[in-house]
């Protein structure tokens, strides 16, 4: 006896690959892709300079637009598409076919919000693929698009069911006013409550968040807007007690874990040192940019070379080593970095020289003669190490005491500001050597 | 007669106008006309026959199942993938060309998927439509619209097709074409046609049902209403038999309806 094996019957497709390429196609389901991508685009274009070169700044702002201008788009947009069978008079045809109500608005509901979820994604990739030849440590936070993408999921079945609901055709620009308040204005609170918003701006320049979140806020997020959409949608609205259900054993897990939500990024974490002496140390996720900050610095460090007392270290975040330490900006994008260069170095090295110049005393009244004199004098040695006029005000004339140290001989100044240095930490305006 | 559709004490009221009061019906396979004036009941008859609009009291039976209780939804749906409707307000997507809106109708009628494209192809045909098949709904004209709310009824080739006002905006030439059409089907389907034109129910139809204040005021064959009208009463109204007969057949109701 041969055995043969049964043709395999392969089952025809059925019709719903083509409603739902059709319901893709037209409409303004595309539009909605394009409009989100477009005003993604331009937001970020807009501020490039604020973000090009750092992951963290360039999601936060990614995040920030996506969710509080297109996300309002999304769900009016969807909002229109919900109310198409009122203004198109279909509900009295769909009335009498066979297919379930929700089986219906899914396919409607789906493709905009794919659409959407399609255009931030695009936005997203241009904006990594220009951030890249100018970033340092770190990558992209494939949380904080898990989170996007759900969230604008999200809106688009929420502003769906609206739409379903209501008729009238103001509904779609009243709806994304009201989603811009509810998204907004939790970013002003101080709740742990407030990450329930999907909005909420996270900050990442030095930390990471749990990986859980993303997750736990995809299902909070589309929790609502399932459990909304079902109670829109489904014949026996009772099940959308099921997602809401979902969606409420989540929100307690996010609201109680708070600012826990949050870890350290040991790229962030671990401090970047150069070689030598004195050093200059950056977050890890900015090493790239030490020679640019040594080279920025390097009149400053030349002036004080040999000088008892002067920095052993230059930090953007001081490690508790004392006098020999002194802290530095840390060069991010829109603060003295632009595009991977660290811009105005001038005014870079100025800024480090406040910084080492700069006295801890709280009870010092400055209005004094001799505080007058100490501030002067701390003033003075501020610009004669930044070697520039970052410091002085476009057209203003050096002040007498600046003009006092540059007149000094090398080996007087020298002297001169190794006690200066000495005086670092005191608040007592006699110790201070006068100029 | 087989009956596939049958009505009884079928009630619907719009607020306090009654719209349908206590109605028996029943019709069997082949294309039978609703006659009446404007506001008699007939788009009533029509929707709650669809299922679209749900009856205020009456029992209705379609293809052998009861459709009347709220909760026996799953024979409605079994009824409803059977049936075809076209509404006197006939909204569609603008944006779908008519093949997708034609399949996004079968698809909600829950077709076979594997016949979905050929029946769609078939329907679009019917209805004279093929070589518009991909042409956006918005870029057609209103009979033509209306050809595709045709097309979309009979997609899953309905054993009851229902069809309010289907001649509105056709030419000549379409109405002629349409009322073959509706012959053909109802060969093997019962059609149910409401309509103003008498035109349409003479040439298309067999069973000619006239509905006037919620109420069935005649019932009887096209013939048998024509032949009302030849009795004298050509001087008095005017127009064709069919006409002469619907008006006689409406006053002799309103004057019984009158004197009880």
């Amino acid at each position: 006896m041969t055995l043969t094996e049964a043709p395999v019957r392969r089952k025809a497709p059925g019709p719903t690959l083509l409603v739902l390429r059709a319901e893709a196609r037209r409409g303004i389901a595309p539009w909605t892709g394009v409009c989100t991508a477009l005003t993604l685009f331009v937001t970020m274009a807009a501020k490039a300079d604020t973000w090009q070169g750092d992951w963290a700044e360039t999601q936060g702002l990614l995040h920030s637009g996506a969710m509080l201008l297109t996300g309002p788009l999304v769900a009016a947009a969807a909002c229109w598409q919900g109310a198409r069978d009122h203004r198109r008079g279909t509900g009295e045809l769909w009335r009498s076919t066979a297919r379930a109500r929700w089986s219906r608005m899914l396919m409607a509901a789906l493709p905009l919000a794919l659409w959407a979820v399609a255009g931030y994604l695009v936005a997203l990739a241009a904006s990594l693929v220009a951030t890249w030849p100018y970033a340092g440590g770190g990558g992209p936070f494939l949380s904080v698009a898990v989170l996007d993408s759900a969230s604008l999921l999200a809106m688009g079945l929420l502003g769906f069911g609206v739409g379903v609901l209501c008729g009238w055709r103001l509904a779609a620009p009243v709806l994304a006013a009201l989603m811009y308040l509810v998204l907004g204005v939790p970013n002003y609170s101080e709740s742990p409550a407030r990450y329930l918003d999907p909005a909420v701006q996270y900050a990442l320049t030095d930390r990471l968040l749990v990986w859980w979140f993303a997750p736990a806020m995809a299902v909070w997020a589309c929790g609502l807007a399932a459990a909304a959409l079902t109670a829109v949608a489904a014949r026996r609205r009772l099940f959308a007690l099921v997602p809401l259900a979902v969606a409420a054993a989540v929100a307690p897990l996010i609201v109680h874990t708070g600012d826990g939500l949050f870890r350290h990024d040991p790229a962030a974490s671990h401090l970047a040192c150069t070689e030598g002496t004195p050093q200059f140390c950056l977050s890890g996720r900015r090493e790239h940019l030490l020679p640019q900050v040594a080279e920025a610095l390097s009149g400053l460090t030349g002036r004080l070379e040999g000088i008892p007392g002067a920095p052993e270290r230059y930090v953007t975040r001081l490690s508790g080593h004392g006098a020999a330490e002194v802290e530095m900006p840390a060069p991010a994008p829109g603060w003295y970095l632009l595009r991977g260069r660290l811009q105005r170095p001038e005014d870079y090295a100025w800024q480090v020289a406040v910084h080492l110049t700069r006295r801890e005393c709280p009870d010092l009244h400055y209005e004094d003669t001799d505080g007058v004199r100490m501030v002067a004098t701390d003033s003075a040695v501020g610009l004669w190490l930044a070697g520039s006029r970052a410091g002085l005000a476009p057209g203003a004339e050096k002040p007498l005491e600046l003009r006092r140290l540059e007149a000094m001989p090398d080996a007087e100044r020298r002297a001169w500001l190794g006690r200066y240095l000495a005086t670092h930490e005191s608040c007592d305006p006699s110790e201070v050597p006068a100029l | 007669m087989n009956s596939t559709v049958k009505v009884s004490g079928l009630t619907v009221r719009h607020r306090r106008r009654t719209a349908l009061d206590s109605v028996d019906l029943d019709f069997g396979p082949g294309v039978h006309g609703l006659l009446g004036p404007n506001g008699a009941g007939k788009t009533s008859l029509i929707r709650v026959l669809s299922t679209a609009a749900a009856p205020d009291a009456g029992r209705i039976e379609l293809l052998g199942t009861e459709v009347g209780a709220a909760s026996d939804h799953r024979g409605r749906a079994a009824v409803r993938r059977r049936l075809g409707y076209l509404p006197q307000e006939f909204g569609h997507y603008a944006g779908f060309t008519v093949r997708e809106f034609v399949a996004y109708v079968a698809w909600l009628k829950e077709m076979d998927g594997a016949r979905t494209a050929a029946a769609v192809e078939r329907a679009v045909e019917r209805v004279g439509l093929a070589d518009r098949i991909d042409s956006r709904m918005k870029t057609l004209s209103g009979g033509m619209v209306r050809r595709v709310g045709i097309a979309q009824a009979i997609v899953n080739e309905p054993e009851l097709l229902l069809l309010d006002e289907p001649t509105a905006g056709l030419d000549p030439e379409q109405r002629v074409e349409f009322r073959a059409l509706m012959r053909d089907l109802g060969e093997h389907a019962t059609v149910i046609l409401s309509t103003h034109l008498v035109e349409d129910v003479v040439t298309a139809c067999e069973g000619v049902t006239l509905i006037e204040a919620g109420r069935v005021a005649y019932r009887g064959t096209t013939r048998e209403l024509a032949a009302l009208g030849k009795d004298g009463t050509q001087d008095e109204f005017g127009g064709s038999p069919i006409e002469r007969g619907y008006t006689t057949a409406l006053r002799s109701h309103r004057a019984t309806a009158g004197a009880r």
